[in-house]
């Protein structure tokens, strides 16, 4: 896995596997640091605290349908 | 025990000993795959039906089916962050849970699998790279950590959680690079989707199996990934509806379940299109260049009704009814036809793992059949037993539909 194990051969099929496997693993690592790094950014600032999270945003709300309609009663 | 202050705002749910009945039968059914785990990694796994014949039983069957059904994750997330369909926001949460379901648990019940579960991580450390399953295990156990990532924020949303500002900010600044981890759970996930179908492809000495296909991929990688992402979607939207049935609440507008269900049909009739003109080249010109007829992949138990339900009544069928607007507008017809997609992906899996294996493949060889044991019932009951809990819990305490406050409003 790594070039000091007693089998790694240095040909195109480990650069493949491991190179991808290790940039995927360090995109997301760095992804995390970038969020964390941004938290203490905003503890800092002084940034204020929503309530509502974005569980709660709703850009969709169409209820153009008659199932949506009639769970609103409109179709009653 | 009053625990409404843990719900979501403006929501409401069961009563506490309701929900506490149900996560007792849940639990039930996890004792049963606890006491099964036990017996396999204690005594070995001569507590299963697999032998020298089916080196692959229940358990490979469940963890590809639940790695195809649970592709509804990378591909809602690739269509709402990097496509930017911005109505599926009103899905991806629940896609998020069900992904990560699917893949822990799959990880979980082939913990069990390998034996030895201590020595998994040889695989990392001693990578066979001529090996599709180097890149499966490379992919799945990967983005299992981008699925806990995405998953991650939206458990510091809970109602109390949230409150606390460090954690507060750390979900919001998640969600605001999401698509970084959308990206790169699609590339993980559309891999290891295909090399799955690459490793049948390959098996060479299993003519049931085996394809042709182009440089290193044989047909079967590109079918696997088609067949995932056609029944991914059905599968989160299926959960979906089955959740507000038994809650009696709606969760989603039916405008999202449409398309979603447009997505997955348009998706299958591309996949059946295709698994069809393999089939026929298979059926009809690969298998007499080998000198096998057809006949011989087709015998009790696995007979053609095998072919019939994979393609006719999971394929061709739910295609139909998912490319007809007319059934979309249909809730229950809709459901219907969503389940028998993901029941299409599921044969496809078993077929392909089973069947391929019950084909002789030497001249003092028979037919063989293969029912599992109680104890690979018990850890596939398992993992349906851990995916009711985890769901039955996010749903509970997380804000995981954003739609359900104002498609349920309550008057306190």
């Amino acid at each position: 896995m790594l070039p000091f194990v007693f089998e790694w051969q240095w040909d195109i099929g480990h650069g493949v596997f491991m190179g991808l496997f290790y940039l995927a693993l360090t995109i997301v690592s760095l992804g995390v640091v970038a969020a964390l790094a941004m938290t203490f950014y905003d503890l800092y600032s002084g940034k204020e605290v929503h309530e509502e999270g974005h569980g709660h945003e709703d850009p969709w709300a169409d209820y153009s349908y008659a199932h949506d309609k009639a769970d609103r009663g409109e179709y009653a | 025990m009053d625990d409404s202050k843990f719900w979501p705002k403006g929501t409401t749910r069961c009563k506490p000993v309701h929900f506490g009945l149900w996560m007792l039968f849940c639990l039930a059914l996890a004792g049963w795959a606890l006491v099964s785990a036990f017996l396999c990694l204690y005594k070995g796994l001569n507590q299963t039906n697999m032998n020298d014949y089916f080196a692959f039983g229940v358990w490979i069957v469940v963890d590809l089916a639940i790695i195809a059904l649970g592709a509804g994750a990378f591909f809602t997330g690739f269509m709402n962050y990097v496509l930017r369909r911005e109505e599926l926001k009103n899905i991806i949460n629940a896609a998020v849970i069900i992904g990560f379901i699917c893949y822990s648990g799959a990880i979980m019940m082939l913990g069990i699998d390998i034996g030895q579960p201590i020595r998994g991580w040889f695989g990392f450390w001693h990578a066979n790279v001529h090996s599709m399953l180097t890149e499966v295990m490379f992919c799945i156990t990967t983005y299992l950590i981008v699925l806990i990532v995405e998953f991650v924020p939206l458990i510091l949303e809970n109602r109390q959680i949230n409150k606390v500002p460090d954690l507060h900010f750390f979900a919001h600044n998640l969600h605001t690079i999401m698509i970084v981890f959308a990206a790169t759970g699609t590339f993980l996930s559309f891999f290891h989707q295909g090399s799955l179908g690459g490793m049948y492809g390959v098996l060479y000495a299993r003519p049931f199996a085996a394809r042709g296909g182009v440089l290193i991929w044989p047909w079967t990688f590109f079918l696997f990934i088609l067949s995932a992402i056609a029944a991914g979607p059905s599968f989160t939207t299926s959960i979906v509806m089955i959740t507000e049935i038994v809650t009696g609440k709606k969760l989603t507008t039916h405008k999202v379940k449409m398309l979603m269900a447009k997505v997955s049909g348009s998706l299958l009739l591309f996949y059946l299109v295709l698994k069809i003109a393999d089939t026929l080249y298979w059926a009809f010109v690969q298998t007499p260049a080998m000198g096998l007829s057809p006949s011989v992949y087709y015998q009790a138990p696995y007979g053609t009704w095998l072919l019939i339900a994979e393609l006719g009544i999971g394929g061709v069928l739910p295609c139909i009814l998912l490319l007809s607007p007319q059934v979309r507008e249909s809730y229950w017809i809709l459901l219907l036809a969503m389940l028998l997609n993901c029941f299409g992906v599921t044969m496809n899996r078993f077929v392909m793992t089973i069947q391929s294996l019950a084909v002789p493949v030497l001249p003092f060889e028979k037919f063989y059949a293969y029912l599992p044991t109680w104890q690979e019932w018990g850890i596939s009951a398992g993992v349906i037993a851990y995916g009711f809990i985890i769901f039955s819990l996010a749903y509970r305490y997380l804000p995981v539909f954003p739609q359900e406050t104002k498609l349920n409003p309550t008057t306190d």
